[in-house]
């Protein structure tokens, strides 16, 4: 089966045949869907907003100069949408200090990140990320669900690269720490 | 590269799939807002094409009035029209019908070809 290019679809859209976005949404809205259900609470709040986004990146695709790949560019558009959207709420996010988080041993970061087959440290795991601030979830996302690299995490979040290395790793630390601290406030 | 596996293991039981009909809800939506924009198109240009044709329409009158001193009341004055002006007026109008039906046409096809070029598309 023949695959359009993306620069071939977006032409065509912007030519006034909106059905081929239904090409670029058959791509694209798991991954996007994906980013935004790790930063949103709920799961119907989820979908909307994968519809809003979906729906924007179509009324703004005139915008899209190529500067950045497509995806990059959609999940930029879902990732401002969804971190707009938790600001609404206010949940209570726990605080760190450097110097709890710096008692961690990489070592032991390393090991309790890699336990793969261990379903109660999963569960112990699944309710520390839900308690990370959203744009942290968000960073780790899109690093390791979606696999994007450094330089692409950077463009997405407007944060530059040496920052996405650090924060990366101060997540790691903080998943660690509320998972051995699970009544930490 | 399977670093950190544990947490890309958590990470991927925290999303659940798309409901079913997804995507249909959601092109309904972009189909919804390309009608929306196009229509938003066709008044802007209809709004700049009168625009300029006013503007144009009020230049030459303002040219003529205040720089030739032509009056289009002085010379509408002297016209008669007369019964042997009229095989040339019924010309006049079968030209004009003639333009007017071959306008429509060419409105008419080029929708036609629009759609036909949106469902082979889709």
């Amino acid at each position: 089966m023949e695959h359009p290019s993306e620069t071939d679809l977006v032409k065509r859209i912007l030519d006034g045949e909106p059905q081929a976005f239904s090409v670029l949404l058959r791509r694209y809205q798991r991954p996007v869907h994906s980013l935004i259900r790790q930063i949103v609470y709920s799961r119907e709040d989820a979908e909307e907003l994968t519809q809003d986004v979906s729906v924007k990146a179509f009324t703004k695709l005139c915008s899209f100069r190529g500067g950045s790949s497509l995806s990059t560019w959609l999940y930029r558009i879902a990732y401002n949408a969804a971190i707009s959207s938790t600001r609404k709420q206010k949940p209570l996010y726990p605080e760190f200090d450097e110097k709890m988080l710096g008692n961690i041993p990489d070592e032991a970061v390393d090991e309790l990140l890699n336990k793969e087959h261990d379903e109660a440290l999963m569960q112990r795991m699944e309710a520390a990320l839900e308690r990370l601030h959203p744009a942290d979830r968000a960073l780790i996302s899109l690093y390791y669900s979606e696999e994007r690299s450094i330089s692409e995490v950077s463009a997405i979040t407007a944060l530059s690269p040496e920052n996405v290395k650090v924060k990366l790793f101060r997540i790691r630390k903080k998943i660690v720490f509320l998972i051995n601290n699970p009544g930490h406030e | 590269m399977n670093k950190d596996v544990a947490l890309r293991k958590a990470l991927s039981r925290r999303t659940d799939g798309l409901p079913e009909g997804f995507e249909q809800r959601v092109m309904n939506r972009v189909l919804l807002e390309a009608e929306k924009k196009s229509r938003r198109e066709e008044v802007i240009s209809l709004f700049v094409v009168s625009s300029v044709s006013l503007a144009l329409l009020a230049g030459g009158i303002f040219v003529l009035r205040y720089f030739f001193s032509f009056n289009m009341l002085d010379l509408f004055a002297n016209v008669q029209f007369r019964m042997e002006y009229s095989p040339l007026l019924i010309h006049c109008v079968f030209i004009a019908s003639i333009i007017l039906i071959l306008l429509g046409l060419d409105y008419k096809f080029r929708q036609m070809f629009r759609k036909a070029r949106r469902e082979h598309g889709s």
